[in-house]
This record gives C-alpha cells, sequence and structure tokens, in this order.
C-alpha cells in the first residue's frame, strides 16, 4: 500500500513536470499569468517533424547506440563470463574496478584527451570518434547486468552440453543465450539510453558534424524557442524510452 | 584435458577485449589530459614539463568561487537525493508495480531536458509562479524568488534530485526487499520500538548500498557539464563550465582547461578513497549484510 501523500508527491514530482514540457511543445503564444495555455498549436511539432534536420540526428544518435551497444555486447560477454566464473575475478579485483572506473571518472578529463589524440590521427570530428569515445562511458551499464546474470548460472549447464558434442559458439547461442536473454536485455536497454543520452561527447568530439537530437534542440532552447525547443526535448526523451523498450523486449523475444 | 594454468590463461584473455577499451578510449584519453596540463603535446610552441597551468588556474579570482559551486551543488544535491530515496524506498517498498515504476521514469529523462523541465518550472515566470499568481501568493512575476540561474545553485540541485532519487532508489530497493517482515515482530518482541528497529536493523543494512550510490551521484553531478551550463550562471561559473570554457577558448588556455578538468576528476576520486576507508571500518563494526 502506498499513502496517500506519497502518490500525491510522485504524481506531482514525476508527471507535472513532463506534462508542462508537453504542454509548452504545443501551447505556441503561452502568456504571463496564463495558468493554462489558451490553445493548442501544432506549429512546434510540424517544424521539428517535417524539418530534415530532425531525422538525420535522430538516425545519427540512434545509430551510435546501436553500434555502442552491439560493440558493448561483444566485449562484455566473455569479461562477464571470465569475471564471475573462476578464479580471475577473485584473483584480479582491480580488473572489475578498473571496468567501472567510467562510472565514477566523468566529466571533460578523457573526453579533452582524447579530442587531441584524435586530431593528431586525423579522426576528430568524426562518427567514428564519437562512437570510440561513447563506448567505454556506456560499457560499465551493458557488464553489470552481464555479471549479474552469469553469477546466478553455473557451469553445469555448458557442460553437459559439451559431452553431448558442442561446439563453443553453438554452447554460445543454444545454451547461454536463451538462458541469460534477461541480463542481455537489460543491458542492452540501458547501453542504449546511455549512448542516446550522451551530449557532451558528440559535441565537443563530432565538432558539429556529428549532430545528434540534443545539440539540434540546443540552439532553440539558448533562443528561447520554447515551443520548438521542448518538442525537441519531448523527441529527445521518447527516443530514450523507445531505445529501452524496444532493445529489450527485441532481445528478450528473440530468444525465447 | 586442459591444465588449469592454461584454463586461468584463457579466462584472462576474455577480459582483456574490455580491459583494453577503458584503457584505450578512456584511459589514453585521462593520461593525454594529464600530460596536457603539465605542458605536453602542446598546441603551439614547444613541449615543457612546467606547474605554469597549475599556478595560472590557482591564482585566477574564479577558481575557488567555482569549486564552492560544484562542491555546494554536488553534495547537497546528494545529500537531498539519498534522504528523499532512503525515505521513498522505505514507503514504497511493498508497493504496488505502478508506483515504483513511475518512480523510475525520471532515470530515462537525459540530464538535458531535466533541466529544461526545472527552467520550465522554476523560472521567475514558469509554471509554479504561474501558480502562485493564480492562488493569490504574488502579484507578479518579479515577487517570485529567483531559482534557476542564481549564483547559489537551487536550480542545479533541483535537477539532480529530480534525476537521482529513482537511481538510488533503484539502488536501496533490492536490499529493502530482502528484509522479512518477520524481523520487525522480532525486534517487537524483544520490546524495540518502531525507531530502535530502523535505527539498529534497516539503516545498517541499506548503509552500503546508501553509501555506493551516494558516491556515484556525487562523482556524477561533480563532473557533469550540461545542468550547469543550462541553469548555473556566468560567476561563479562551475568547474565543467570553466573548463569547457577554457577548452573552447583562446588557445594559449588549453592546459588550463586540462587542470580544471583534473581537478574535476581528482576530488571525487579522494572522495572514493577516504570512502572505501571508512567502509572498512564499519564493516569490522558489522554494518552490512
Amino acid at each position: 500500500m502506498v499513502s496517500v501523500s506519497v502518490r500525491i508527491v510522485l504524481l506531482c514530482g514525476v508527471l507535472v513536470p513532463l506534462g508542462l514540457l508537453v504542454a509548452v511543445s504545443g501551447a505556441g503564444i503561452w502568456r504571463w499569468p496564463q495558468l493554462l495555455a489558451p490553445q493548442w498549436s501544432w506549429d512546434a511539432w510540424t517544424y521539428v517533424l517535417f524539418s530534415p534536420d530532425t531525422w538525420q540526428a535522430v538516425w545519427t544518435g540512434g545509430s551510435i547506440a546501436l553500434v555502442v551497444t552491439v560493440l558493448n555486447l561483444l566485449v562484455c560477454w566473455p569479461a562477464a563470463d571470465a569475471l564471475t566464473r573462476g578464479k580471475v575475478g577473485r584473483d584480479y579485483p582491480w580488473m572489475e574496478a578498473l571496468l567501472y572506473v567510467p562510472i565514477v571518472v566523468t566529466g571533460f578529463l578523457p573526453l579533452m584527451g582524447l579530442h587531441r589524440l584524435f586530431i593528431r590521427f586525423d579522426l576528430a570530428d568524426s562518427y567514428i570518434a564519437v562512437v570510440l569515445v561513447t563506448w567505454p562511458v556506456a560499457l560499465p551499464y551493458m557488464l553489470r547486468p552481464l555479471m549479474a546474470g552469469f553469477a546466478t548460472f553455473g557451469v553445469a549447464w555448458e557442460e553437459q552440453g559439451r559431452m553431448l558434442g558442442a561446439k563453443s559458439w553453438q554452447s554460445g547461442w543454444y545454451i547461454v543465450l536463451p538462458q541469460l536473454a534477461p541480463s542481455i536485455a537489460m543491458g542492452c536497454s540501458l547501453s542504449m539510453v546511455v549512448a542516446w543520452s550522451q551530449h557532451i561527447i558528440p559535441f565537443l568530439l563530432g565538432g558539429g558534424q556529428v549532430r545528434t537530437v540534443s545539440m539540434v534542440m540546443m540552439p532553440f532552447l539558448v533562443g528561447g524557442e520554447w515551443g520548438i525547443g521542448a518538442s525537441y526535448a519531448v523527441l529527445y526523451t521518447a527516443g530514450a524510452c523507445v531505445l529501452f523498450w524496444v532493445s529489450g523486449a527485441w532481445v528478450r523475444k528473440g530468444w525465447k | 584435458m586442459k591444465s588449469p594454468a592454461n584454463n586461468e590463461t584463457v579466462r584472462i584473455l576474455k577480459v582483456v577485449p574490455a580491459l583494453a577499451v577503458i584503457v584505450l578510449f578512456f584511459g589514453g584519453g585521462v593520461v593525454f589530459a594529464v600530460i596536457q596540463s603539465f605542458g605536453g603535446f602542446a598546441v603551439e610552441g614547444p613541449s615543457r614539463w612546467t606547474w605554469e597551468a597549475y599556478e595560472a588556474v590557482w591564482e585566477t579570482a574564479w577558481f575557488l568561487p567555482s569549486l564552492a559551486v560544484s562542491l555546494r551543488t554536488s553534495v547537497l544535491a546528494t545529500l537531498f537525493s539519498a534522504f528523499i530515496a532512503a525515505g521513498l524506498a522505505l514507503t514504497t517498498v511493498r508497493a504496488e508495480r505502478f508506483w515504483r515504476g513511475m518512480m523510475v521514469i525520471p532515470l530515462g529523462v537525459p540530464h538535458l531536458v531535466a533541466a529544461v523541465l526545472i527552467v520550465l518550472l522554476w523560472q521567475q515566470s514558469g509554471g509554479i509562479a504561474r501558480l502562485a499568481y493564480a492562488l493569490g501568493w504574488i502579484d507578479a512575476w518579479q515577487a517570485f524568488p529567483i531559482v534557476t540561474n542564481e549564483s547559489f545553485g537551487w536550480g542545479i540541485i533541483l535537477v539532480y534530485v529530480w534525476k537521482e532519487v529513482p537511481f538510488l532508489y533503484l539502488f536501496l530497493l533490492p536490499v529493502l526487499q530482502r528484509i522479512r517482515s518477520e524481523w520487525y515482530d522480532v525486534a517487537r518482541l524483544c520490546a524495540a520500538t518502531k525507531w530502535m528497529y530502523g535505527w539498529t536493523v534497516v539503516l545498517p543494512l541499506m548503509m552500503p548500498s546508501l553509501a555506493v550510490g551516494s558516491f556515484i551521484v556525487f562523482a556524477y553531478t561533480f563532473g557533469a557539464f550540461e545542468v550547469p551550463y543550462v541553469l548555473g550562471v556566468t560567476y561563479p561559473a562551475s568547474l565543467a563550465v570553466m573548463a569547457y570554457d577554457l577548452y573552447t577558448g583562446d588557445w594559449s588556455l588549453r592546459p588550463q582547461a586540462m587542470v580544471v578538468a583534473c581537478i574535476q576528476a581528482a576530488v571525487p576520486l579522494l572522495v572514493g578513497l577516504l570512502l572505501i576507508r571508512l567502509f572498512r571500518r564499519s564493516r569490522q563494526q558489522g554494518i552490512g549484510w
């Protein structure tokens, strides 16, 4: 049971701000001190949805998130396996600690250092640069659920498979994948959202060439065009939710 | 059969790709930035080892005020988030799925959008000001207190609390769900009051998770750029905004930008080491599961 006061706090705290954002995206002119917008207008949304910039940005941001997530799945799967089952995790605790460093060391330090390096290798202001820098930032969010999954999944199933003549890729595909689907789904969802929500990485390392939704949104907010800015903000948030839900559901369904 | 030693090598090799990603595309950046903060890889002129950039940053008028803004907003946001998350987790641990789901919605909202939400809600002509006007509490928008873009950083704190409470909530929920209600009955049998039970049983059990979660929140909020960029003021700006301004400004200021970025990363690291020491001691006193 949830008490009435907690319900009110949750409703006001979570839904009211989001509702206000949606309202602003369709309010048109909304003067002080009107509590409710005089009318709903589709102007801002029409601009946002029919601007080629928007869909270019959705594609750029979404594909970065997808590439980063696939790369993370590839490197985190064997790592989570080795760190949870067997002695490696116990003998070398620094390995796991090192993999979680991007959660603690945030801010500009790695970005600025790499930017200089990328300029030297002619990689700056490129899609590849943005992917490479987003990759480690999202890695811990893939690793954590996978490790939790492997920790509760003994080796007996795979030994059984090997005894029956399964090759290692077969045991991975037919035994581990179906069993760990919930963990993999969670890892993919989190990695997608983290990669999609980055603003400063594409901003700094993309050099204006790699434009994601947040970068298209910013000028409108800074310029005080609240309707269009809010529409982009709704789109940006909805994108995160859709990626979270779709990648999770897709992974789960694929191996059921 | 493979020998055990061989097996261990294979297992270590399995971790190598993930380690390589962190070392190359994260650690490499950190090392390169630190080198640049000491005058290496200069954009113009010859590289030489020097403390100059550190001295220059230390002597500026903005450094200490900026450090204060960053520390104040992230420490207060962490404390408020921890208290609110603990309170909500304790009251909704046995709640229906719907309410727990509602609780975590802000997690999916990007920080930049959360900052926009707080601006729309709290600026002087924002949603809450309009409500206050409609209710007759204020008679003009100028009468509404300035919450966003003021020098204390309340707007920044509000955004972080909105974003990080759900995060800490998710951290605490599994721990609290493992506390069996029978334990309370036992405590009552031993004549413990509700508060004694909470203080001596529940709090020590949730402390480790709360501490780790709070530390992650502190480290994130101390380093993040977007929120103070939207909700801060130009002076004193947060360290992240200063690092950005220096970086995108004149090329000769790049080493100073690296210095500010290094300080931003070093503070959470020091706090983390301190926490680990404290944590070890409390482990010996039997706090935690």
